[in-house]
């Protein structure tokens, strides 16, 4: 296990630099002039000079580049223009509010996904099974941004159980991460019921029926282990998708975590900020998969071999 | 007259499509006795696994079994069972073998558990006694090293081990009925000789009565007392196992007896004017194959070598077999030949060049002379094209009609060529049968008008019946078309059939070569000898010999530093 884990971490070196590149890239790729973006319209052509000796906007681009990427090794990731503190400080700052937010999403996406999957396969062609299709397909054809809106609608506005924005208390908390989920528990019940449905065709299912082991541990015991695998690279990639959906949900909630800090920098042009920020977006997406991996490994024996 | 064990009156059973009911099993009747062995033998579609699942009460949710059928066992009637009821009788009075071992047992659970499993659900052991009394069974199936391969998983097993799994878990509660579901019918032939042995073996100890389901008649000839022949939902014949295989009543039940190949079959003269010719030099050599290799990486170094300096030669007009066991190279010599996969080493002299070194505009020309039929008529297929474009395409790669008009009359004529209507071409491939898609297969193959055709196992997912009228049919288009067939085989029957010359396979090499009639009637190298002597019998009088018996270990056979000479003339064996 410890010799995966090496190897895996060891793998994740390229992607991690591939992932500096193009941060990097980003502040090359917007149209204009950087340093009269960051010094302002109507900086002098001495001011904009100063901007960029001091950002090395002068050096050639390989030179900057190992300058960003040293930087980054050592934890720098440059200063805020707009407050000027390192972007390293505001960033884990703000890093909290959503990965729990994301973390929690997950869950519920999980636990209501798997949960529903099961009993819409073990049911196929049933009332249960058509009605949970259908919710999963709403779930999923719904823009989360507009089911936060309805939420704070009905629950705030509405009958005032909750509370609109921050993030800390239950009633903080609890709209976000229904918001957030919704989508991630639809697909995860419409993946576990197909693979779900596939397994339960397998011969080894028949098997344990001719076992006489009863229905409900031939779905707990043979049928859903194997059942999650697929599910779990689902998951893994769920979350990568749910770091990107909770800058939306922040901002609808007023939520005040890193998508909304990326937000408000590209309002502001406050492009180290936006840029440390997609890195460290881009480097918890890379960490969750090694964490899919491993749970993977665990579910299917079979992998042990390569 | 004391009950019988399972006594099976007038069972009836429907499947429930849409608003219509399909009748899969008519008024069928029979009996098992303490202590007996009944086969069923059928075809597929025959309805005998369809009975064998009712009496498990493990039929599909659509399955309807009639209100006057009865299926009595050990004195009670299954049919009025709970499903909680029938729960307790599963695994625990009966037990049952599936046909897959591949499958059959969950991937994700250890072996020592998928046994314990059935221990701790009926006889309320605490973990600790069911897994003393799970080892105990994998000692009584004959598995090494229990204690280690206990806490392994399935993946860790070979085929014939996995099977011997599968029946422990049959057998962890010591049922009093084992139903096997063709037990053997996915392994090897030298590893069916064992598990049925095997079988044999656990009733004589335990007393158990064994209901076994087979379409092959060499599997019950010599397992089982009594025989039910079925076909279409209904019994054929029943009988004892001497009068069914001396003196058969139905015209069915004697069809299904002269599809069996015979081994012992004189070669015609035909077969027997093209080896003089081979022989005496006379005839064209097609290909001449030398020191072909191809081996696989397998990671870390190693290397698997499937095909390891493999020569022979291949003349034009015969069929040359190609026999071994899975895993001997049979198949991937077959593809290495036409360079479907790239070859390690040797060459492959086709028209007087190699065809490793030929350039993509000769292959492409060398792929209009030399085709392939698949072995799985099911998935060599594309389900979304229509007959006509699966036989169409060859002739659109190569150009091979004028207009759309000529295209059409030229897949049509191959259509009927192997035995099929003109109409089918606009049909898609889920509409027809087995049988019926292999020919589809070998329309494809022949659309080009290639030379030299290579058949990998074209007949293994077929049925008897229609196994014996495929041989038939290619045997018809060697001669109409004067093709040479490389024949990739595992079943010797067949082989000995439709061969001229045959090849055994066994690890890579070809272990022995010569005419098929002299291999049958002389084999030489131990492999062949092995291999000869566990092809089950289809005559119940035939005793097995002891030493197909060895446990899978015993079986390999060293070739390591053995060079293939010429021992008899005409006769090449490595020794």
């Amino acid at each position: 296990m410890l010799k995966f884990l090496t190897k895996r971490l060891i793998q994740t070196i390229p992607v991690l630099i591939g992932v500096t590149i193009l941060t990097f890239s980003m502040v090359l790729l917007i149209p204009g002039d950087p340093a009269q973006i960051m010094a302002g319209e109507s900086a002098s052509p001495e001011q904009l000079e100063i901007v960029r000796e001091r950002l090395g906007l002068n050096d050639p681009i390989p030179v900057q580049y190992f300058d960003y990427l040293s930087g980054v090794v050592r934890g720098d990731l440059g200063n805020s223009i707009r407050s000027g503190r390192a972007v390293s400080t505001e960033v884990f700052g703000r890093l909290a509010p959503t990965v729990e937010l994301a973390f929690y999403s997950t869950l519920l996406s999980v636990f209501i996904g798997i949960i529903a999957g099961v009993v819409s396969a073990v049911r196929r062609y049933s009332l249960s099974d058509t009605l949970i299709m259908f919710a999963a397909l709403f779930g999923l054809s719904m823009p989360n941004f507009w089911l936060g809106l309805m939420l704070i609608q009905w629950f705030v506005i509405g009958t005032g159980w909750f509370q609109a924005s921050g993030w800390g208390t239950p009633q903080q908390m609890i709209l976000p991460v229904l918001t957030l989920g919704t989508a991630g528990s639809a697909i995860i019940a419409r993946m576990t019921r197909s693979s779900m449905l596939e397994v339960i065709d397998q011969d080894y299912i028949q098997t344990a029926r001719a076992k006489g082991v009863s229905e409900k541990m031939v779905i707990y015991r043979h049928a859903l282990k194997n059942a999650m695998v697929p599910v779990v690279t689902v998951v893994g990639l769920q979350f990568g998708s749910l770091l990107g959906g909770a800058v939306l949900t922040e901002t609808v909630f007023a939520i005040n975590g890193l998508g909304r800090l990326i937000i408000n920098a590209i309002r502001a042009r406050d492009f180290p900020i936006v840029q440390g920020g997609v890195l460290v977006f881009a480097f918890l997406f890379v960490f969750v998969n090694i964490i899919v991996d491993v749970l993977y490994r665990f579910l299917n024996k079979r992998i042990d071999l390569n | 007259m004391t009950e019988k064990l399972l006594q099976v009156d007038n069972l009836k059973i429907s499947f429930s499509t849409g608003d219509s009911l399909t009748e899969v099993v008519s008024d069928v009747s029979f009996e098992i006795g303490h202590g007996k062995t009944l086969g069923i033998v059928g075809e597929s579609g025959s309805g005998k696994s369809v009975s064998a699942r009712s009496i498990m009460q493990l039929l599909e949710n659509n399955a309807v079994v009639d209100q006057n059928s009865r299926i009595r066992f050990n004195g009670e009637e299954i049919l009025e069972k709970s499903d909680r009821e029938m729960r307790k009788i599963r695994g625990k009075d009966i037990g049952m073998i599936f046909q897959d071992p591949m499958s059959s047992l969950n991937p994700t659970m250890k072996i020592g558990k998928q046994i314990s499993e059935t221990i701790q659900i009926h006889e309320k052991a605490s973990k600790k006694e069911a897994a003393v009394r799970a080892k105990e069974i994998m000692k009584l199936v004959g598995i090494p090293d229990v204690e280690d391969r206990f806490n392994q998983y399935p993946f860790e097993f070979s085929g014939g081990m996995r099977q011997r799994i599968i029946i422990a878990i049959a057998l962890a509660c010591s049922p009093k009925l084992l139903i096997a579901d063709e037990p053997t019918t996915a392994l090897d032939v030298t590893i069916q000789a064992q598990i049925l042995e095997l079988l044999k073996d656990i009733q004589k100890k335990t007393g158990t009565s064994i209901l076994l389901i087979t379409h092959d008649f060499g599997v019950v000839a010599n397992m089982c007392e009594e025989i039910v022949v079925m076909n279409k939902g209904r019994v054929v014949e029943k009988g004892t196992t001497k009068e069914i295989f001396s003196s058969p009543k139905e015209d069915y039940t004697k069809r299904l007896l002269a599809a069996i190949p015979d081994l012992h079959a004189e070669k015609t003269q035909e077969s027997k004017e093209k080896l003089a010719d081979i022989y005496s030099g006379t005839r064209e050599k097609l290909l001449e194959v030398n020191q072909l290799a191809k081996h696989f990486p397998l990671g870390r170094g190693t290397t698997l070598k499937a095909v390891d300096d493999v020569s022979f030669d291949i003349y034009r007009g015969e069929t040359l077999g190609l026999v071994g066991e899975s895993g001997s190279g049979k198949s991937t010599t077959g593809r290495t030949l036409l360079r479907l996969h790239d070859a390690t080493s040797g060459e492959t002299v086709f028209e007087g060049s190699d065809i490793n070194t030929y350039k993509k505009r000769q292959m492409k020309e060398m792929r209009k002379k030399v085709q392939f039929v698949f072995q799985d008529p099911y998935s060599s297929l594309n389900p979304r094209q229509k007959v006509k474009d699966i036989i169409g395409e060859p002739l659109d790669i190569h150009k091979l009609f004028a207009n759309k008009k000529e295209r059409k009359k030229r897949v049509e004529e191959l259509l009927e060529l192997v035995g099929l209507e003109a109409s089918f071409s606009e049909r898609f491939p889920h509409e027809f049968s087995g049988g019926q898609r292999q020919r589809i297969g070998i329309a494809r193959a022949l659309a080009v008008e290639p030379e030299f055709i290579v058949l990998d196992e074209p007949l293994s997912a077929l049925d008897a019946s229609v196994q014996a009228t495929i041989v038939d049919l290619l045997e018809e288009l060697q001669r109409k078309l004067n093709l040479t067939y490389l024949f990739i085989a595992h079943d010797l029957a067949t082989v000995k059939k439709l061969s001229d010359r045959v090849a055994v396979m066994y690890k890579g090499s070809i272990v022995e070569l010569t005419d098929s009639e002299e291999l049958f009637r002389n084999p030489l190298h131990s492999y062949t000898k092995k291999l000869l002597s566990a092809i089950p019998v289809p005559d119940p009088h035939y005793e097995v010999t002891e030493e197909v018996l060895s446990p899978e270990e015993d079986l390999a056979v060293s070739i390591e530093g053995q060079s293939f000479t010429e021992v008899r003339p005409n006769h090449w064996v490595m020794q």
